[in-house]
C-alpha cells in the first residue's frame, strides 16, 4: 500500500510544481488531469465492454502490449475531448497532462526508492 | 421572495411505483439467497442491532463491523415491524432494496424538474429502466448509500434556488450515505473538493465546504457506535472495525489498484514479476466496470459528450456542476482494487451519469428561475 500512498501524496505536489513551472493556475492543471483521466477511463470501459461482449474469454492481464496501446489512445482521446468540452487548447492541455504524469511518476518512484534505501519500505 | 413549490405527491407516488416494478420483478425472479453472504448476514445483523439498541447492549455492533450500520438498522427495523410469517427476511430485504433504488429515481426526477418535464422524464426513465441499476438493486448497502448520495447532490445543487445555502443538509445527507457504506464518504468528499476546484465562478465558499464536511463527519461519528469511546461501548469499536476490515483487501497488501506495483518491484523471480506487472497494468489502465455491456445510461452520456465534441460545443454551467460527482465516482472506483471483483459497486455511478446525460440531451432548456 506504500506506493499507492506515495502516489496519492505526490499528485498535489506535482500539480503545484507543474502549475508553477507553466505559470498556470493549480485549478486548471488539476481540472485538465482529472477530467481527461476520467474520460479516458470511460473510454477504456467502453473498449473493455466491447471486448467482453465479443470475446468473453479475453484476459487483459495476458496482453501487456494491448494495454499500453489502450492507455496511450485513451490518454490522447480523453485529453482531446476534455479540451473541446472545456474550451481549451488541445496541445497545451495534452502537454500539461503529460508533464504532470511525468512529474508524479518521478516523485513517486524517487520516494519509493528512498524509502527502500533507508529500509522503511 | 422565494416560494418553494410543494411536490405533487400522487405524481411522485406514481413515479416511485413505476420505478419499483422492474426492480421487484427482477429481484423476485432471483434464487434465494442470491447475493451471498450479504443476503444472509444483513438481516441477522439488522435484527441484532435493533435488539441491542432496545436492550442497551451495543456489543451486537461487532457483528459485520466492516460495514457501517444505517442500512442494516433500517432493515432490522422493518424486520421487527413486519411479522415473519408474512414475508421471509430475504423478501423484506429485497423489498427495501427495490424501494431505496426507486426513491433514487424519484430524487433524480426532482433534481431534473427545473430543466423541464421532458428532461426530468428522460432522466427518471433512464434511471428506472437502466439494466445495471435494476440488476444491482440487490446490493442493500450500495443502493442505500446511492440514495443518500443522490439526495446530497440534489440538496447541494438546489442551493441556487434558495436564499440560504444547504451546506448543513448536504453534509447530513453525505454523512448518512457514509453510514450506509464507507465508500460513499470519499466519493462525497471528492465531489465537494472537485466542485471547489472546478467551478471557479460559482464555487462554494471555503466556509460552506468546511460546514458541509464538518456535518458529514459529525453524522458519521454520532451514527456509528463503533466510533464511540470504549467507556460507553464496553469494547474498542475501532479494533473491531480494523479486524473486520481485511475483507477490503484483495490479498496481502493489495487494496488500491497501484498496490500491484509494489510486489512487482520487490519480486526477484522473473515469472512472478511479469505476473504482478501485468496485474498492475491491467488494473491501472482498464476501468474495473464493463459499464457499456449493461448500462444504457453510460451509452447515452458518452453519446451526448461525443456529439458535443463533434459540434465543438463547450459544457454549460449546469452540466459543469455535475462533472465533479461523475469524476469523483469514476476515479474512486478506478483506484479501489476490490471494484474488480464486486461489480455491483457500479450502481453508485448511475445517478450522477444519469443526471449529466439527461441535461445534455437535446430536450434540455434553460433551468427555470426560482
Amino acid at each position: 500500500m506504500l506506493i499507492s500512498i506515495l502516489l496519492f501524496l505526490s499528485v498535489p505536489i506535482a500539480l503545484k510544481a507543474v502549475s508553477t513551472t507553466l505559470h498556470t493556475s493549480f485549478r486548471d492543471v488539476a481540472k485538465a488531469l482529472l477530467v481527461s483521466l476520467s474520460i479516458g477511463l470511460v473510454l477504456s470501459s467502453l473498449i473493455s465492454s466491447l471486448v467482453y461482449l465479443f470475446f468473453p474469454s479475453f484476459r487483459w492481464e495476458d496482453s501487456l502490449f494491448l494495454i499500453a496501446v489502450l492507455l496511450t489512445a485513451n490518454a490522447i482521446l480523453g485529453t482531446y475531448i476534455y479540451a473541446i468540452l472545456f474550451g481549451e487548447s488541445y496541445l497545451s492541455a495534452l502537454r500539461r497532462n503529460m508533464f504532470t504524469v511525468t512529474v508524479v511518476t518521478i516523485i513517486t518512484v524517487a520516494g519509493y526508492v528512498l524509502l527502500l534505501v533507508f529500509g522503511l519500505g | 421572495m422565494l416560494r418553494r413549490r410543494m411536490p405533487n405527491l400522487p405524481a411522485l407516488a406514481f413515479l416511485f411505483l413505476f420505478s419499483l416494478m422492474p426492480r421487484l420483478i427482477w429481484l423476485s425472479s432471483l434464487p434465494r439467497p442470491y447475493l451471498t453472504p450479504d443476503e444472509i448476514i444483513y438481516p441477522q445483523a439488522g435484527r441484532a442491532y435493533i435488539n441491542g439498541v432496545m436492550h442497551g447492549n451495543l456489543t451486537s455492533f461487532r457483528l459485520n463491523a466492516e460495514h457501517p450500520p444505517l442500512a442494516k438498522l433500517i432493515l432490522g427495523t422493518l424486520l421487527t415491524l413486519i411479522p415473519s410469517y408474512w414475508f421471509s427476511d430475504i423478501d423484506v430485504q429485497r423489498g427495501l432494496c427495490a424501494g431505496l433504488s426507486s426513491i433514487t429515481c424519484v430524487i433524480i426526477w426532482l433534481h431534473l424538474k427545473r430543466y423541464g418535464y421532458k428532461v426530468a422524464l428522460a432522466g427518471w426513465l433512464l434511471a428506472s429502466i437502466d439494466p445495471l441499476s435494476v440488476h444491482y438493486s440487490i446490493a442493500l448497502l450500495d443502493v442505500a448509500a446511492t440514495m443518500f448520495l443522490t439526495l446530497s447532490m440534489y440538496l447541494a445543487l438546489r442551493k441556487e434556488c434558495s436564499l440560504r445555502p444547504n451546506s448543513i443538509q448536504t453534509g447530513i445527507a453525505g454523512g448518512l450515505a457514509a453510514l450506509c457504506k464507507y465508500s460513499a464518504l470519499p466519493i462525497f468528499l471528492g465531489t465537494l473538493f472537485l466542485e471547489h476546484v472546478f467551478i471557479i465562478g460559482k464555487s462554494r465558499k471555503l466556509k460552506e465546504l468546511a460546514i458541509t464536511t464538518f456535518f458529514s463527519v459529525v453524522v458519521i461519528l454520532v451514527g456509528n457506535p463503533l466510533f464511540w469511546p470504549p467507556t460507553i461501548l464496553g469494547y474498542s469499536g475501532l479494533e473491531a472495525l480494523s479486524s473486520s476490515s481485511s475483507v477490503y483487501s484483495l490479498g496481502p497488501g493489495i487494496f488500491f489498484a497501484f498496490d500491484w506495483l509494489e510486489p512487482a518491484l520487490r519480486s526477484t523471480a522473473q515469472g512472478r514479476m511479469v505476473f504482478y506487472l501485468s496485474m498492475f497494468f491491467s488494473y491501472a489502465c482498464v476501468f474495473p466496470f464493463k459499464l457499456f455491456a449493461e448500462c444504457i445510461v453510460a451509452w447515452v452520456m458518452l453519446g451526448c459528450l461525443l456529439y458535443r465534441v463533434k459540434e465543438r460545443r463547450q459544457l454549460s454551467d449546469d452540466q459543469l456542476s455535475l462533472i465533479p460527482s461523475v469524476v469523483s465516482s469514476i476515479l474512486f472506483f478506478w483506484l479501489i482494487g476490490k471494484s474488480r471483483i464486486e461489480f455491483y459497486y457500479a450502481v453508485m455511478m448511475v445517478p450522477p451519469m444519469t443526471l449529466l446525460a439527461a441535461i445534455m440531451l437535446p430536450l434540455s432548456r434553460r433551468p427555470r428561475s426560482c
